[in-house]
């Protein structure tokens, strides 16, 4: 959007009407409308609204209504605004400004302009009315037990559903615009007192270098924030869920939300928060923990079957029990290609599978299954084009990367892990578990140090890690993180 | 991006690059096979030419057969002739079209010509080996060749040396053979003090049909095969030296009475305890046995507290005379050391055995023993009295 704060209002409605009317061109959704006043002189004023972004029924009743049936003398110049303001027209939120770029971002995002006659300033009123969607339960995070609501694409709804949650004025919010042409509204909320101040200063540092024409989703900012932007490990989580969001916020961290888009960033991100749910935290303290390392463990599975089947079957055919290894022979025999190249088409098909189920409309998504299970499955082996073995490794794999919250690192681990170790066998597999070990520890994630807390130095830093420790017993709040530790006050 | 920055990350690509390209052309292929190619070798079987000297070896190899629905798994025997072990064993890729692959290989049967003349050279490779395991079990073949023995025909199972495994992995409960793997075998040959024992296999006729069994236990003095133990003496051997967990004694007309009865033995222990005095070295020795009444059969009812003292008495008088026998046999016969009679009193008193040991001493020879033998009876399993007629 061109720059307009070099053009000044004046003080004939026209004028001011027309510079409008210019900087809209032919825009046929911008409304004007000319209301004359009951007075002897017949004064003149004009609202400007877009066709479809107001509440007709705000703008009628309260500023066509009352203007339509105001009567008053002449007043002095600019005079009127203020007598607008506080005699006439029925809104709370109202105020007037001689800012052009102002009234004309207002019109945009559905607010509704009263210029009036002799004046050089103008009246912004919030008329805002555009269609919004319900909130409903995000579908990429169900959850068993726990509240059913889920932000929304509206800003102001998303930011009314933490407040719901968090009735304190310490919660504090703080608005900026990202995107030169798109103008997004951007909110950063937090819990002051709580959350660190110099978490906060370099947040709203980095927000403000991001110099982009528009962001249309809140993976835009990630991108741009984000600390190791080379690295597959994501530094910052993302939810659409209130409590998710309300929750992280208890515990000192940062929430991005970002109009248009129902994902709402957290950051500072620790590793371990990939493998915590938020039914984790309403759930029985005992089932969550094994929850947890449940989820540990299929991390585990997801990165590492593929390499440890391939070591094991090219390069140490020893680690296997006789039995095993003869009926693997026995599945192998008559194969063409080679184990390594077995797997990777077949993790390649079921990222393929995965992707076009996704793609997919919900009607035909049947046909994906029948085409996957049995085609791809069951075909390819009695044709002998790969093993049966390798089926049950990339369902294994598969199946497991489902059940980590947060998986999108996930993919790259495993290949790269899978090349290492098809080059040097249970060796190459250490080498890369190694990389990646080190390369968890060197992160960080906005000063916080990724691995927060892996090891645990003591018995409370372990509380919400691989277990998640009953609630009365998680009386801190996360080292570093947060400014006030103390989560459960001494009684 | 300035220069200084340009060439930081120009070096760092540089530096991935070298990381990534090293393991691909420093590893190269050198252990990478397929399942499909290797030739599986589940037992070997070694014999020895008697004119040439050169080694037979026959190897027993899966052969997986596999049509569109089916695929079946059996065994082949491939052979191969040379004068050393390993060349003969490199030879057979001539003949099978695979690398032979160890780690899998569960049996070692040596014949008893080879085990005669020195055993080392087939050990040799077998633990030098990188992939054959340690804790292959080495069988002697007795009254026919090794190759005879994996090439049995009566036998139908997939893999022959499954079956002898199978045997052998059951031993703790018959204990009439001792279980013999390759790295415990190498410690036993090694020691001077200790004569080595190693199970034997053998074909025996059972009902007109030659079967193969594993009983009994072959005695080595250094390398070299001396003689054999029968099941039996087997047994009381792995009694005294403390190795015995369960087994069977079988005991006949029990107090001179026509009533037969089987003790199952289900905990066994032994305590050695050496006493020197007036230079003569006498070893006490204490077996400690828990037993219960498997088989009962005759008109005795043993099962009384009072005939039970009498079956007590003649058990324990029975098992002492067959271990003075056993050990008398060993000193006078073979002048071996099964038992680890001499292992135990250097142990336990290094000072006299190096006295002994200087003065030339046949310590195991000379070594006088005192055997007590006590049974605890625990119970009848299901049965409290003996089944009898017209009762």
């Amino acid at each position: 959007m061109s720059d307009y704060s070099a053009i000044k209002m004046s003080n004939y409605l026209d004028e001011n009407i027309g510079i409008i009317k210019g900087i809209f061109g032919n825009d046929e959704t911008i409304i004007y409308r000319e209301l004359y006043m009951k007075n002897s002189i017949g004064m003149k004023c004009c609202i400007v609204f877009a066709d479809g972004m107001i509440n007709k029924q705000i703008v009628n009743e309260s500023i066509v209504k009352p203007i339509l049936e105001m009567e008053l003398e002449q007043l002095e110049l600019n005079e009127m605004v203020d007598y607008f303001i506080s005699n006439v027209i029925f809104s709370g939120d109202i105020k007037k400004s001689k800012d052009i770029n102002l009234i004309v971002t207002s019109i945009l995002y559905g607010r509704t302009i009263v210029f009036a006659e002799n004046c050089y300033e103008a009246l912004i009123i919030d008329t805002i009315g555009w269609e919004k969607r319900s909130i409903e339960e995000p579908q990429g995070e169900t959850i068993v037990r726990g509240p059913r609501e889920g932000f929304t694409e509206s800003i102001s709804i998303n930011i009314t559903l933490i407040r719901r949650k968090i009735l304190n004025p310490d919660l504090k919010f703080k608005f900026m615009e990202i995107g030169t042409r798109t103008k997004t509204k951007v909110c950063v909320s937090y819990l002051e007192g709580v959350a660190q101040e110099t978490i906060l200063k370099e947040l709203l540092e980095r927000l403000k270098k991001i110099n982009i024409d528009g962001i249309m989703d809140t993976g835009y900012i990630e991108e741009f924030i984000k600390d190791a932007p080379f690295s597959p490990m994501r530094t910052i989580s993302s939810t659409e869920r209130p409590d998710v969001a309300s929750g992280k916020i208890l515990e000192g961290k940062f929430a991005v939300i970002c109009d248009g888009t129902p994902t709402v960033l957290t950051l500072p991100k620790l590793f371990v928060e990939n493998f915590q749910s938020d039914e984790d935290y309403f759930n029985d303290y005992i089932f969550s923990s094994l929850n947890r390392m449940l989820r540990l463990l299929g991390f585990w599975l997801t990165t590492s079957v593929p390499a440890i089947y391939v070591a094991v079957i090219t390069f140490h055919q020893e680690f296997l029990p006789t039995p095993l290894l003869l009926s693997i022979a026995v599945a192998r025999q008559g194969v063409p290609f080679p184990t390594i190249v077995e797997t990777m088409i077949m993790l390649i098909v079921f990222e393929i599978l995965k992707e076009a189920g996704l793609r997919m409309p919900k009607h035909i998504g049947q046909a994906i299954s029948i085409v996957g299970a049995l085609v791809l499955g069951e075909a390819a082996v009695t044709a002998k084009l790969i093993s049966a073995p390798i089926i049950i490794v990339t369902a294994l794999t598969g199946v497991s990367s489902f059940m980590i919250p947060q998986a999108s690192e996930i993919l790259p681990i495993r290949i790269i892990f899978l090349i290492m170790s098809s080059f040097l066998g249970i060796y190459g597999y250490i080498f890369g578990v190694m990389g990646l070990v080190l390369h968890l520890y060197s992160i960080r994630s906005f000063g916080v140090p990724y691995m927060l807390n892996i090891p645990p130095h003591s018995f409370q830093e372990m509380k919400d890690t691989v277990i998640r420790a009953p609630w009365w017993a998680m009386y801190l709040r996360t080292n570093l993180i947060s400014k006030d530790k103390r989560r459960i006050k001494k009684s | 991006m300035k220069e200084g920055e340009l060439m930081r990350s120009y070096k760092r690509w540089l530096l991935i690059f070298i990381i990534t390209i090293f393991p691909v052309i420093s590893s190269g292929c050198w252990n990478y096979r397929e399942v499909d190619t290797l030739g599986i070798a589940t037992g070997m079987a070694v014999d020895r030419d008697p004119i040439s000297k050169d080694y037979i070896v026959s190897v027993e190899i899966i052969d997986i057969s596999s049509d569109t629905k089916k695929s079946t798994i059996s065994s082949e025997i491939y052979t191969s002739k040379s004068k050393t072990m390993f060349d003969a064993i490199r030879n057979m890729i001539e003949i099978t079209g695979k690398r032979i692959f160890w780690s899998h290989a569960k049996v070692l049967i040596v014949s008893e010509d080879i085990a005669k003349e020195g055993i080392i050279p087939v050990l040799d490779w077998s633990l030098r080996d990188s992939e054959i395991r340690n804790d292959l079990d080495l069988l002697i073949a007795k009254g026919s060749s090794a190759e005879q023995i994996l090439k049995d025909k009566n036998y139908s199972g997939n893999s022959m040396s499954f079956h002898i495994d199978n045997i052998l992995k059951n031993q703790k409960s018959i204990s009439k053979y001792v279980d013999t793997k390759l790295f415990r075998n190498k410690i036993e040959i090694a020691k001077n003090n200790l004569a080595a024992t190693v199970e034997i296999i053998s074909k025996k006729e059972i009902n007109d049909e030659k079967s193969l069994v594993v009983d009994g236990s072959a005695i080595f003095k250094g390398d070299k095969l001396i003689g054999y133990l029968d099941g039996n003496e087997t047994m009381q051997m792995l009694m005294l030296r403390n190795k015995l967990k369960a087994g069977v004694i079988p005991l006949k007309n029990v107090c001179n009475s026509n009533t037969d009865v089987t003790l199952e033995i289900f905990n066994n222990n032994t305590k050695l305890k050496n006493v020197y005095s007036g230079g003569k070295l006498t070893l006490k020795i204490d077996v400690y046995t828990t037993v219960a009444i498997a088989e009962l059969s005759g008109d005795e009812d043993l099962i009384k507290e009072d005939k039970r003292k009498l079956l007590q008495q003649d058990a324990e008088m029975r098992i002492k005379e067959n271990l003075n026998n056993l050990i008398s046999k060993m000193q006078r016969e073979y002048d071996a050391d099964v038992f680890g009679f001499q292992q135990f009193i250097e142990n336990n008193n290094p000072k006299i055995y190096k006295e002994l040991k200087k003065n030339n001493d046949n310590i195991f020879k000379n070594l006088q023993t005192d055997i007590n033998v006590h049974i605890n009876i625990k119970g009848s399993a299901l049965r409290t009295n003996s089944i009898k007629v017209g009762k």
